[in-house]
């Protein structure tokens, strides 16, 4: 992505580049070991349209990497490469699928005089290792839930079903990286909790539990409202990926509808009658269509021993949206369809109604939105929740934030500098900018703030957070 | 205080590690330090007076690092030089090697400098025969050939320590009367001749 | 946290200028708290006790000369060349000691040869792979020529594929960096016609273990020069460098373990100032010196300035070096890499006293200048005797650095304070948890730590205050100077607010003798 910089565009047309995707591949090292086959390692290369000799001489790189840093740690090898214009990052997915992501440093373009060539820039330390190793994992978990583990592919169909698969995957969901706004977000994977009183919640379990008990089928079911999770009977690791599925690629296709205003508290049919906002966000998109398809997104959850495929339902009424998960043995029906349509549709549309009421009745309670003196990042790593006010609504492309790049990379800093010990730790840091910047872990959590008071010193930002402490967090920080 | 009246310039030479540093020890502060192994860098002057008959010879030794490195300016320590040790360490073949060299270096260099060729390590040859790889006839033909004398020392044992450099003050002593040389005491500073120069300076 | 610098008039010098004598009193209110009570000392009985680690540069008097006036102005640079023969006003007798720098260095306490080169190690054993830092040396061919654990033969192959690495990166016009794993990192540097990397499982960042791979890198230059050393490889491409460098192996250990424990080669903070002036000045500079404790003084006598960098090297050289020196004088040829890597300069070495720890190191541009040099120290000595400086030189020596305990701060463990326009820094004695050889290391990563992060090169930091289960920290960054404090953990951010205004407060208050900044008066 190219981005002109404003401050010098009108002078010398400086061009800055945005870190962005160079290659994407896997390989696994044992499908050629001799000489002369080193293609058939290759599983997967993107750009696809690289000749043949580069692929085999850039995957022989990664390789000569990996089994270099074993003579220093043989069960430890390399995680990333840096050089001077890109990063590589190497992640052994399953045993011997080695899956790399190759980032183009960002850099300046500066034109130089008298048709010589521009002179360029690359900015190394703009790239976070543990930004974007987390983004290679999250591509391989994302291809995970949707096709199970590369081994289950090779079992069942040998590398004719493997190569295929990968394609069709990564070619779109490549598409759907957005490297250049990835940030501390992506190293947690978090989910975002919706805040909820008790007696709404206790309303959406039975809700949940009715439905479960009418629809035998289901086997597991995540509730959301406003992109946010409230419920989920999945492993905390499957909800994860689903999670990131649906919050940044299902949802966002289909938000047009409710961005209607449909969706206000003050709508007056609200009381008991049966209304039904509901709709299938998977599988068929009108029942009543007679050449309406039954067929619905198959996922991978971990079991016991092993994993089990499962049809994935999502409904949605309005900004609440439901996801039954039923074994993939099943076949489904439009019969079945119309059961749920008819059973869920009117309650869910109740239940959402009574959900926004409820938010915005608390929200008034507690006071007028007043824009805040700091933002933050919470992130709990035994529940994986997560919370942030720098990052503004999620769209379709890209995650916005509010702040500075480079304060969510101070952020990405002290979080590595965290990750790196195994103890309770707070970090005050001033910026160059004089933004005041927190990190506090404690306990398996992790809160980051910014703050912009230029004049304050570090007492007043200690207090400044404990307040935040004290009114967001009901003082899980502790401080001195 | 004035250290720097000296009367003729020794410079010892040899191979890394044959033992000329624990040679001067041995000599100038008579003790033998045991330890890791410590290499000269550059090198090292000292100054030693000694008795010869009624007189006082002050001799000045320099101390030289055998290492390769500095090869290329051993010159300017040994030029000038009255007399040369060149050892060799008896356990170390590739030592003598390296001694037949230094006395080449001489004789094309330094007509003038007296050669004491010094076969060091002695008490280990005593403890152990087999260790010895430099015969001691083919060291004495060797230094006929050349002129020079032999000495087998140990810096140990201080074994024949101060009778080698006993007779450099000895021989000095003789040819200064012999020539009443007017010029008594180092030149290092001699301006002439930058051969030294050459490594660093002009390419 | 009042205490920044507000004085704007500071110099701003190049490498090789010189700044003005002014320049260096102007300066002094680069210091913390400029509006501070100026340090006059109270109980001057007591500062025997309190000197400090700290290098000044001073002048050097030259001759028995007290006439002031009588010295030569400064010359500028000669483009560093330190073959160029200018001619400078010289002294009576005619001795050139412009043309030598000249410092008095306290030889270091520990043993170096404490960690004797375990070199016959099996590379493929669990003990060989948990060391903290590797480093390795090569040739552009692939060649061996230092590898820190494990002989250089048993590595050959594994220095091939370093080759093979950098070359493969190489031939995409791109270049390697460094590789990341779990728990190390591998930090390559070229500097043709040598290739440096580093693994490493301390917590430093990629910019610090390049900065140390430097430091190796123009270690060997120095033995070398430059010019000698792309001589070397152009006319043999696959020449084994060990032939040369043999022997000096123990320079590149004892430089490396420097790194992990000296806070000056962190700080980059041992510079000389070049600074003429009187010989009297020069008398009471020693003076001065004498009773700055720890050690150093450093006396450049020419308008030149010497590079942080390469006094550590002259440093490491003089701390490695055989006893020879204590009782002879060495003279060895060194390449001042900073300053010229095309030549040698010509060191002499001594000891002021057979058993002193006080290390003399005349540097002269000129190989034949040994017994000038010669003569030079035993007239600085007899000088110092004469002004009885010598004898309280000696009695500092005894007592090198002080006990944090001094400043009265309790909760203070330990801290770092660097005045960046002189480039001096102080710090005290490490407290018994810092004092193991682990301790040392953990502490000096923990502030490695923070300087790579206050000094990223692309997101700066002002200040950073890092509290810990074990210790917390406050690192602070101004125009003037750089702080880092250690302090006891469970310290709340009052008491650390406190203590840095303590401190400097403290450190404004002891300043002259910190720092040696103003010359005596008498």
């Amino acid at each position: 992505m190219l981005i002109v910089s404003p401050r010098m565009a009108a002078v010398t047309q400086e061009k800055q580049y945005t870190p962005s995707l160079l290659s994407f591949f896997v390989y696994n090292p044992s499908f050629g070991p001799r000489e002369g086959e080193e293609e058939k390692k290759i599983l997967f290369y993107h750009p696809s349209e690289v000749e043949k000799n580069e692929k085999i001489r850039n995957v022989g790189l990664c390789e000569a990497i990996v089994q270099f840093t074993r003579t220093f740690c043989p069960t430890k090898p390399a995680k990333s490469l840096h050089t001077q214009k890109n990063r590589q990052f190497f992640f052994e997915a399953e045993d011997s699928y080695w899956i790399v992501m190759i980032v183009k440093n960002p850099m300046v373009e500066k034109p130089n005089k008298d048709g010589k060539p521009p002179t360029i820039e690359y900015q190394e330390e703009e790239v976070l290792d543990t930004v974007y190793g987390a983004v290679l994992r999250q591509c391989y978990s994302m291809y995970k839930l949707f096709n199970g583990t590369f081994g289950r592919a090779m079992e069942a169909g040998g590398v004719e079903l493997l190569i295929p698969k990968l394609e069709k995957f990564f070619y779109r969901y490549l598409q759907t990286l957005h490297l250049q706004s990835c940030d501390l977000l992506d190293v947690f994977g978090g989910i975002s909790f919706f805040p909820l009183d008790k007696m709404t919640y206790l309303k959406i379990q039975s809700f949940v539990n009715r439905v479960e008990e009418n629809l035998r089928l289901v086997k597991y079911t995540a509730f959301l409202y406003n992109d946010q999770l409230i419920w989920s009977g999945l492993e905390q690791d499957d909800m994860r990926i689903l999670y990131k599925y649906l919050t940044t690629s299902l949802f966002p296709r289909h938000s047009e509808p409710e961005l209607a205003g449909r969706d206000s508290a003050l709508r007056p049919e609200v009381s008991g009658n049966l209304l039904h906002y509901g709709r299938f966000l998977t599988g068929p998109a009108n029942l009543k269509d007679p050449d309406a398809k039954f067929r619905f997104p198959r996922i991978f959850v971990h079991t016991e021993d092993g994993s089990e495929e499962l049809h994935l339902i999502v409904y949605k009424a309005m900004s609440a949206a439901v996801c039954f998960m039923i074994s993939a043995s099943v076949e489904l029906t439009r019969e079945f369809c119309e059961r749920l349509d008819a059973l869920v549709g009117p309650q869910l549309t109740l239940l959402a109604s009574d959900i926004c009421e409820q938010f915005t009745l608390n929200r008034r309670i507690s006071g007028p939105d007043k824009e805040p003196q700091f933002k933050f990042i919470y992130f709990n790593h035994m529940n994986l929740a997560e919370k942030s006010t720098i990052h503004m609504r999620k769209t379709a492309s890209v995650s916005l934030t509010s702040v500075h790049p480079d304060l969510m990379k101070i952020l990405g800093d002290i979080n590595c500098d965290f990750a790196r010990v195994d103890e309770d730790e707070e970090v005050i840091v001033k910026a160059m900018t004089d933004y005041w910047v927190v990190g506090k872990k404690s306990d398996q959590r992790e809160l980051y703030v910014i703050l912009n008071q230029k004049n304050a010193n570090l007492i007043e930002v200690n207090e400044e957070v404990k307040r935040l402490c004290a009114t967001q967090f009901n003082n899980i920080f502790f401080l001195d | 205080m004035s250290a720097m009246r000296v009367d003729t310039k020794v410079v010892m030479l040899g191979k890394e590690s044959v033992g000329k540093t624990s040679l001067v020890e041995r000599y100038v502060h008579h003790r033998f330090l045991v330890g890791p192994y410590q290499n000269t860098i550059g090198a090292a002057f000292v100054a030693k007076p000694i008795q010869v008959g009624d007189k006082v010879v002050t001799l000045g030794i320099w101390d030289t690092a055998g290492s390769e490195r500095y090869e290329a300016m051993s010159r300017i320590y040994y030029r000038g030089a009255r007399a040369a040790v060149v050892c060799y360490d008896l356990t170390d073949s590739s030592s003598f090697q390296r001694a037949r060299f230094w006395v080449k270096e001489l004789q094309n260099c330094e007509e003038h400098c007296k050669i004491y060729l010094c076969g060091t390590k002695n008490d280990l040859v005593q403890a152990d025969r087999g260790l010895r790889q430099i015969d001691f006839h083919d060291a004495q033909d060797f230094a006929e050939e050349i002129g020079a004398q032999l000495y087998e020392t140990s810096s140990k044992t201080g074994n024949n320590v101060d009778e080698l450099f006993q007779r450099i003050a000895e021989e000095y002593s003789d040819s200064a009367f012999q020539y009443m040389s007017n010029e008594a005491g180092v030149d290092l500073s001699q301006k002439k001749d930058s051969y030294f120069y050459s490594c660093c300076h002009n390419n | 946290m009042e205490g920044d610098v507000r004085n704007k008039a500071r110099a701003s010098w190049d490498m090789g200028s010189l700044p003005p004598v002014e320049c260096l009193r102007i300066e002094r209110s680069d210091s913390p708290t400029p509006d501070l009570v100026e340090g006059t000392e109270p109980g001057a009985g007591q500062q025997a006790a309190m000197f400090v680690h700290s290098r000044s540069v001073e002048d050097l008097p030259a001759e028995a000369d007290e006439d002031a006036e009588s010295r030569v102005e400064p010359q500028p640079v000669a483009d560093g060349d330190p073959g160029s023969s200018e001619t400078f006003g010289t002294s009576e007798n005619g001795l050139q000691v412009e043309e030598n720098i000249i410092e008095v260095a306290q030889a270091p306490k520990e043993s170096s040869w404490a960690e004797s080169r375990t070199k016959e190690e099996d590379i493929c054993s669990d003990g060989w792979r948990s060391h903290r830092k590797h480093v390795f040396v090569l040739s552009e061919a692939g060649k061996p020529i230092y590898s820190r654990y494990g002989t250089e033969e048993a590595l050959s192959s594994t220095m091939g594929v370093m080759m093979a690495l950098v070359s493969f990166v190489e031939a995409d016009k791109n270049i390697i960096r460094s590789i990341h794993a779990d728990g190390y990192n591998v930090v390559f540097l070229s500097k043709s016609p040598l290739v440096l990397v580093a693994v490493s499982q301390t917590r430093q960042s990629d910019k610090e273990m390049i900065r140390e791979l430097q430091y190796i890198y123009y270690q060997i230059v120095s033995l070398l020069t430059l010019t000698q050393l792309n001589h070397i490889f152009q006319a043999k491409k696959n020449y084994d460098l060990r032939r040369l460098l043999a022997g000096s192996e123990h320079l590149i250990d004892n430089l490396l373990r420097r790194l992990d424990r000296d806070p000056g080669l962190l700080l980059s903070a041992v510079t000389c100032l070049p600074l003429a002036s009187s010989s009297r000045d020069a008398v009471s500079a020693s003076l001065q010196a004498a009773k700055a404790p720890s050690l150093v003084f450093s006396i450049l006598m020419k308008d030149q300035y010497l590079h942080h960098m390469d006094l550590h090297l002259v440093f490491n050289l003089v701390c490695s070096s055989s006893s020879s020196f204590r009782e002879g004088e060495g003279w060895t040829p060194i390449c001042l890499p900073k300053f010229n890597s095309a030549g040698f300069f010509h060191a002499h070495i001594s000891y002021l006293e057979p058993a002193s720890e006080l290390c003399l190191i005349l540097v002269s541009t000129d190989r034949e200048e040994f017994f000038s040099l010669s003569d030079c120290k035993q007239r600085f000595l007899e000088r110092l005797r004469k002004r009885n400086a010598y004898q309280a030189l000696k009695e500092a020596v005894k007592t090198p650095s002080y006990s944090v305990d001094l400043v009265g701060i309790p909760e203070l463990r330990h801290f770092l304070y660097k005045s960046k326009s002189s480039g001096l820094f102080t710090s005290p004695e490490l407290p018994g948890v810092y004092q193991s050889e682990e301790g040392q290391e953990r502490l000096m990563g923990l502030y490695q730590e923070l300087h790579s992060r206050l000094h990223h090169s692309t997101r700066p930091l002002l200040s950073i205050y890092r509290c810990g289960e074990t210790e917390n920290f406050m690192a602070w960054l101004t125009s003037g100077f750089e702080l880092y404090l250690c302090l006891t953990p469970l310290v709340t951010k009052m008491q650390a607010v406190s203590a840095v205004n303590k401190l400097l407060k403290w450190i404004r208050k002891e300043e002259d003798r910190l720092f040696i900044l103003s010359p005596l008066t008498y």
